[in-house]
């Protein structure tokens, strides 16, 4: 996706130069090239472990998000069916870059069952989630503390006495980051508070 | 055609690997991450809710059949609570109350903090099927006394540990035709959230 968005952009500006130089059928040129691909933690929009017991990082730090296990010695190995939970603090969202940008967020099954809806919300504001509700704001150098969201309707879970039974549920998480302000959206400052809508940058 | 798309793409690289480094501006980024989830029983979730004994005991599962904590009359011939193995929720069925009376069913099931955080407990019963019910009829209350279903005093349950479930049924008025309650609601949240950082 973010390479096809530089493709629009480019077409455009190479239509204009071929407009004041003149027709030509064909032209090839060769240019060096530095294109890299950061770590997570040191990428422009850097993705960063918060809670390491929900959070793996995998390769280049890729974060990968699990609540499917055993989080400690009392015994819980997910949430229960026809149930909502909240995580707090489970990543954090760093922008790197130089303007301010605005953080959405979006799921997708990909493993075809239903019956959870996930959700990504900032600091503590679980009403409000990023994408659906809200947008997320964060000023150059900034970070916010994102939460997990999930509403588990009647997901069926056999029950079995020996045997500790689970329905696996495996989504691919977008996380979108624009310089536009989305119109449709309320705007949350990194602390989960409103921002007042028109203003530059997050009001406190 | 195709030269020319080559052409363009190699243009796009170089324009922008010179903003990144010069400014580090950036008109949008996408990023799809993993995210799993595992739906459990009820005996096995981080809130896990458990059938107990008549003295309070966590039993493992009961059925239908488990005589000891059927009341045994026509209208209640299975336990106050069991998990549905089908699936896997725990079901309350508190059937054969009388009317106009003070029922008092102690050890009803059990509420385990399976999580890793300390939470604030308490329970809402409400009536959510046609026609109006009558949740008011029901308290709840922890074995030892203290009222559960007060969302401005709840119950501090700490991580790894477990308290057991008493209801309290009060049917002055209410006869054998009105609806009371078909849904238990347990909140649990952590009292220093929002304090980590």
């Amino acid at each position: 996706m973010r390479r096809r968005t530089l493709l629009a952009s480019l077409s455009v500006a190479a239509a204009g130069g071929a407009i004041g130089t003149g027709a030509f059928t064909s032209v090839e040129a060769t240019r060096t090239v530095d294109v890299a691909i950061a770590d997570e933690d040191k990428a422009l929009l850097a993705l960063t472990e918060m809670d390491p017991q929900l959070v793996n990082q995998g390769t280049r730090n890729r974060i990968q998000i699990s609540i499917d296990e055993a989080i400690n010695e009392n015994g819980g190995q997910g949430v229960g069916s026809r149930s909502e939970y909240v995580f707090d603090e489970v990543f954090g969202i760093t922008n790197q870059g130089t303007q301010t940008v605005y953080v959405e967020s979006e799921f997708t099954e990909t493993d075809g069952q239903s019956g959870i809806s996930p959700g990504f919300y900032v600091a503590t504001t679980d009403d409000l989630l990023l994408g659906t509700d809200a947008a997320l704001v964060v000023d150059p150098g900034q970070t916010a503390a994102v939460g997990s969201y999930l509403d588990v309707s009647d997901v069926n879970v056999d029950y079995d006495d020996e045997l500790s039974v689970s329905r696996e549920f495996n989504f691919d998480a977008t996380i979108t980051a624009e310089e536009e302000e989305p119109s449709d959206l309320r705007l949350l400052n990194n602390e989960g508070n409103e921002v007042n809508d028109g203003e530059d940058g997050p009001a406190v | 055609m195709k030269r020319r798309t080559a052409i363009l793409t190699l243009g796009g690289l170089v324009a922008s690997g010179g903003a990144a480094m010069g400014t580090g501006a950036f008109t949008s980024v996408e990023a799809d991450r993993d995210f799993a989830v595992d739906v459990r029983n009820d005996d096995s979730a981080y809130l896990a809710l458990r059938p107990v004994d008549a003295d309070g005991n966590v039993v493992g599962n009961l059925s239908e059949g488990d005589t000891d904590r059927v009341p045994e009359t026509p209208e209640q011939n299975r336990p106050f609570s069991l998990i549905d193995e089908d699936t896997g929720r725990i079901d309350i069925a508190v059937t054969a109350l009388n009317a106009d009376a003070m029922t008092v069913i102690s050890n009803v099931f059990q509420i385990d903090n399976q999580g890793r955080n300390p939470i604030d407990v308490y329970v809402d019963i409400s009536y959510e099927g046609e026609g109006d019910g009558n949740p008011d009829v029901v308290e709840v209350s922890t074995s030892n006394g203290n009222a559960l279903d007060d969302d401005e005093n709840p119950v501090e349950l700490g991580d790894g540990n477990s308290l057991v479930v008493d209801l309290t049924f009060d049917t002055s008025g209410i006869g054998p035709d009105d609806a009371i309650a078909d849904t238990i609601t347990i909140h649990g949240t952590d009292p220093n959230r929002g304090e980590s950082q």
